[in-house]
């Protein structure tokens, strides 16, 4: 569903954001991404929703280049950022509205999933308030829905658990495991190994723009834990 | 105390540091610099005060005199204060402030204390030479003075409340219905026409007005509010002083209520989980276009700054329309050739002024400017989504003609049948005038690409003193005397059959002719600067 192949970023200064990064996500896996602070990741994933350019390497979604045919690529694409800065002056039914037109959301298909999406995450009696209202984690409830709204083959979050509350959390991670039972594939970054040791079917690390490990998550960790495992690999590659 | 001297300071600190451009410029120069511009202000206000009491002093008119200068500082300090309070019903220091250990009155006091300030200085700048030149130009007595300087210390209580009050209006109409911010934008530019219809006409006014100090009077009594405030000046009438202190203490009373309540968050809590979604679908384009449409007008500072061309083009139109050549002075003297030729112009005549008319509104009309910089951190939402580039750019171009092109095309019928003018020459005035808020459309979308900052803090940056803002308005105006100059020679030569027709339409046409290629840059170099933005 998504390949990175020899992915080269270079910021202007010569920093190397990330540098000939390769790995695939298949439809049906959820993919974690982890890796210290400053370490890419947040680079690699802007680099596949389009965000940023890149120097060297492909990028492909559902084998669409996300260079050579963006909108075809973004269309089947929903991203979640890290801190989901959204339009302040709107109501959060109004921007919701928004994103379903662009993605061509029929009426009464985006009427069902809201109601089931803003009843699931407890935000449905504040869709109509002001988005300036909203705390942080209502915000990160509001571009969640409007992500999944679509049904898109591919989502890329980053850090899409910071600022939720438990309930929040559990609902999302089984929002994200029945969207990839459906056949759809997740791409996220986290900080939080525990989460990813549950969730993931496959892992990657990524230490200085470069991997360092990858493959399912057995293959990653064996028999000891992600956490131990973490820490000695990037600890190895220092 | 010592909590409130720190807030004090703090705000001074922070006022400084708001002309200190990033911490380039030193505390020394953003300190000189907030001095001139206080005192820029002080002389612009002091001379129209001054000059306006000198004139009605000569006229035996000194009462008078205080009551005008009494309403053109409560015009001023409510036109600060309702402007901030639409920007800012809260301050974003608040809740820090309120989780140290300050005591509440303290974070009140100096949040306004700021505002009163500049409210009693407001006051004074006006007051105070209108005083002095009544009681020494007029001969009148010296107390007048220490009651005027006594009383322009409390004067401010009252915008100062008004301006709470239109905060906690606004504050409420935003959680209860969508029409808040417009609310907001309609009191703004409200107050604003006030102050730009009356404080800049003062001084003609006064020169003008021919009237009896009795019949002056009665002028005074028909703002009862304002009358008893300058008796209360004048002639120190006991009653007067009694009302001016109730008038001016009980506000201020409820101003620190007021402030105090919507500090500590108590909101009208409002229920919207009973009022029904709105699910409505429409195609790519149309979300683009209307996802543009609701940012503009959700935002009062954005319609604020590029809303006035259209205020100001409606109201002269509409005074036109209504009383003719009559209504507007400054059109009687408009000669060609020493003649005053106006009343007999033919209709290609009127074409020609009309253009050069609307048009000079519609270079100050535009969206565009800053229309690419506001998205700042969101820009992240159009460039991941399935929109292309030019969709976007479109829809932000087409939202500045929106604006402007139904009141131009309105105006443009109301004042071609008011002065005969044919079918066809209403037509060529209405495309003449929309292709031009076209251009100046694609000018503006073209300096706001180049001059894009997604890294601002507050809105205003970007909107108010944005480079691409400033340098479109400079293009646009040298674009609009290029028009204009065409549509002179056009008027000049109104007796030379279809000669005018023909300037008019080759305007037409090098209008377009520049719009073709601003938008042929917009497709090839804008899309390719918007695609490389990031925030």
């Amino acid at each position: 569903m998504l390949k990175i192949e020899n992915l080269t970023k270079t910021y202007p200064g010569g920093k190397i954001g990330v540098a000939d990064l390769s790995l695939e996500v298949k439809a049906g896996e959820i993919y974690g991404f982890i890796g210290h602070n400053g370490a890419g990741k947040t680079t690699t994933i802007k680099a596949v929703v389009g965000l940023h350019d890149f120097e060297k390497g492909n990028i492909t979604i559902d084998g669409i280049s996300v260079t050579a045919d963006p909108l075809r690529a973004k269309s089947i694409t929903a991203y979640i950022p890290d801190n989901p800065e959204l339009y302040d002056n709107l109501s959060g039914m109004q921007f919701i509205n928004f994103v379903a037109d662009v993605f061509k959301v029929p009426k009464n298909v985006r009427k069902e999933r809201v109601e089931k999406y803003a009843q699931d995450l407890e935000i449905a009696s504040v869709l109509n308030n002001q988005v300036s209202s909203y705390s942080h984690g209502m915000k990160q409830k509001l571009a969640i829905i409007a992500a999944f709204l679509h049904e898109p083959k591919l989502l890329v979050m980053d850090e899409p658990f910071v600022g939720l509350d438990p309930k929040a959390a559990f609902t999302v991670k089984n929002m994200m495991r029945e969207f990839c039972d459906k056949g759809s594939a997740i791409f996220f970054s986290t900080h939080v190994l525990e989460v990813a040791e549950k969730l993931c079917d496959k892992i990657a690390i990524i230490k200085d723009g470069r991997l360092i490990a990858s493959g399912t998550m057995e293959e990653v960790k064996g028999n000891a834990s992600l956490e131990e495992v973490f820490l000695e690999i990037t600890e190895e590659a220092k | 105390m010592r909590t409130l001297l720190i807030l004090l300071r703090t705000n001074f600190l922070e006022l400084v540091g708001s002309f200190r451009k990033k911490g380039k410029t030193s505390v020394v120069v953003a300190a000189v610099s907030l001095i001139l511009v206080g005192l820029f202000l002080i002389g612009m206000f002091g001379i129209i005060g001054a000059s306006t009491a000198f004139i009605l002093v000569e006229k035996e008119l000194g009462e008078f005199a205080i009551y005008v200068s009494i309403g053109m500082g409560f015009i001023i300090a409510l036109m600060f204060g309702v402007t901030n309070s639409t920007r800012d019903a809260k301050g974003a220091d608040t809740d820090m402030l309120l989780a140290m250990p300050i005591p509440k009155s303290h974070i009140v006091i100096s949040k306004l204390l700021g505002m009163y300030l500049l409210d009693v200085l407001c006051s004074l700048v006006l007051l105070l030479p209108s005083l002095l030149i009544v009681v020494l130009a007029g001969g009148e007595s010296s107390m007048i003075l220490v009651r005027g300087i006594l009383f322009a210390l409390l004067i401010p209580a009252i915008p100062l409340f008004i301006s709470l009050i239109v905060s906690a209006l606004i504050t409420f109409l935003k959680r209860v219905t969508k029409f808040g911010s417009i609310f907001s934008t309609l009191v703004s530019l409200a107050v604003m026409l006030l102050y730009m219809f009356i404080v800049p006409n003062v001084t003609s006014y006064a020169e003008s007005l021919e009237v009896s100090p009795s019949e002056a009077l009665d002028i005074m009594k028909k703002i009862p509010p304002l009358y008893w405030i300058t008796e209360a000046i004048y002639s120190g009438d006991l009653i007067s002083v009694l009302l001016t202190l109730a008038m001016t203490l009980i506000p201020l009373a409820l101003a620190v209520y007021i402030h105090a309540r919507s500090l500590t968050g108590i909101q009208m809590h409002v229920d919207n989980s009973k009022k029904a979604r709105v699910y409505r679908s429409s195609s790519v384009r149309k979300a683009a276009f209307k996802m543009e449409f609701s940012r503009y007008f959700s935002s009062a500072n954005y319609v604020m700054n590029t809303i006035f061309g259209v205020a100001f083009l409606v109201i002269l139109s509409g005074i036109f329309v209504v009383k003719g050549i009559d209504g507007l002075s400054f059109l009687r003297e408009f000669t060609i050739n020493g003649e005053h030729v106006l009343e007999t112009l033919p209709s290609t005549a009127w074409v020609c002024i009309f253009t050069i008319f609307i048009n000079a509104f519609g270079s100050i009309t535009t969206t565009t400017p800053p229309s690419v910089s506001i998205e700042g951190k969101r820009i992240w939402i159009s460039k991941t989504l399935p929109i292309a580039t030019r969709d976007i750019l479109n829809a932000k171009i087409l939202v500045s003609v929106m604006i402007f092109a139904p009141f131009a095309i309105l105006c443009s019928i109301g004042l071609g049948i008011r002065c005969g003018c044919s079918i066809l020459d209403i037509l060529l005035l209405i495309v003449l005038t929309c292709v031009y808020q076209l251009l100046a459309s694609l000018v503006g979308m073209i300096f706001g690409l180049v001059f894009a900052k997604l890294d601002w803090k507050n809105e205003a940056q970007v909107i108010k003193s944005g480079f691409g803002v400033t340098i479109t308005m400079v293009v646009n105006m040298v674009l609009g005397f290029i028009t204009a100059a065409l549509a002179v020679i056009a008027l000049v030569l109104k007796d030379h059959g279809m000669i005018p027709y023909g300037i008019l339409l080759g305007e037409l046409v090098l209008i377009a002719g520049l719009c073709v290629g601003a938008y042929a840059i917009i497709t090839h170099y804008g899309v390719r600067k918007y695609e490389s933005l990031n925030g």
